[in-house]
């Protein structure tokens, strides 16, 4: 958890690496078998060249990422805009990044917005987008 | 388990209404996958996951199908053993020249009727696969 909720805290990162058999995993625990994903024999023939990670797999490892910061507000309250920018694909290693952009106090409810990233290794972004978590009304915030 | 192609699908129509139980075994699988720490409560992204399924068991989708985007919000905390009802429609479906969008609404209640979670999901699909539905 954050140990204090102020504007331009960056979060901390969570980092994981993408193999063919997490992406294989990731289907038999989601039950998205779409060959994109686990043929690689359909995927090369696509303009995307082989296959690629789940979407829905890139966007826990950043919903981790918020609840390592936020812990059960963000299960609870929590809200995801995101944009899928570049597939992620087997051998990459994703970094999720975030930052806080912004605190606002409604209703005596601090609801903080973050911006959040994931990146490949070689800098291309996998995913962008912004998130946003209410508080409990007694955490305090540092730039209240 | 598919029920309608993708070239049947149109602005409105709504999947059939699917149940699921956020199972300790489910829970442990999908965490595993994702490689993220227990709790006794079912990761939002694991719900998302299964209302993502509740609409993609139900049509033919075209192989290749990508996810483009995705909005969630969360509402409430959701302990295993939940038993989870899931809701999609589809709002919108544009043919581009070189690619096809569905944009989808998801909405996930508990037993109870309570709010769990709803959802936007944009889809982008290869034109010549999409014709080929």
């Amino acid at each position: 958890m954050l140990s204090e909720i102020c504007v331009d805290k960056t979060l901390s990162p969570v980092v994981k690496h993408i193999t063919q058999e997490k992406i294989n995993s990731y289907a038999e625990a989601s039950g998205d078998f779409n060959p994109i994903h686990v043929d690689e024999a359909f995927a090369t023939q696509t303009p995307l060249g082989g296959t690629i990670a789940h979407g829905m797999l890139i966007l826990a490892y950043a919903s981790e990422m918020m609840t390592q910061s936020f812990g059960r507000n963000w299960n609870s309250t929590g809200k995801f805009s995101i944009r899928f920018k570049v597939p992620a694909r087997p051998g990459d290693t994703i970094t999720t990044t975030g930052k806080i952009d912004s605190v606002e106090d409604k209703e005596s409810t601090p609801s903080v917005n973050c911006s959040i990233e994931c990146h490949n290794q070689k800098g291309e972004t996998i995913i962008m987008g912004g998130a946003t978590v209410k508080l409990s009304p007694q955490k305090r915030m540092s730039n209240a | 388990m598919a029920t309608i192609s993708y070239g049947e699908l149109a602005p409105g129509y709504e999947f059939p209404v699917t149940t699921h139980e956020m199972s300790s075994s489910f829970i442990s699988s999908y965490v595993k996958a994702v490689e993220s720490p227990d709790d006794k409560y079912a990761p939002p992204l694991a719900i998302a996951a299964c209302a993502m399924n509740a609409m993609t068991g139900a049509v033919s989708f075209p192989p290749g199908i990508i996810h483009a985007s995705q909005e969630f919000e969360f509402f409430r905390l959701v302990p295993i053993g939940t038993t989870i009802i899931c809701h999609a429609r589809v709002i919108r479906k544009l043919a581009r020249s070189t690619m096809h969008m569905l944009e989808l609404e998801l909405s996930v209640f508990n037993k109870n009727g309570e709010r769990i979670q709803s959802g936007k999901a944009t889809l982008i699909l290869p034109v010549q696969r999409a014709n080929a539905q």
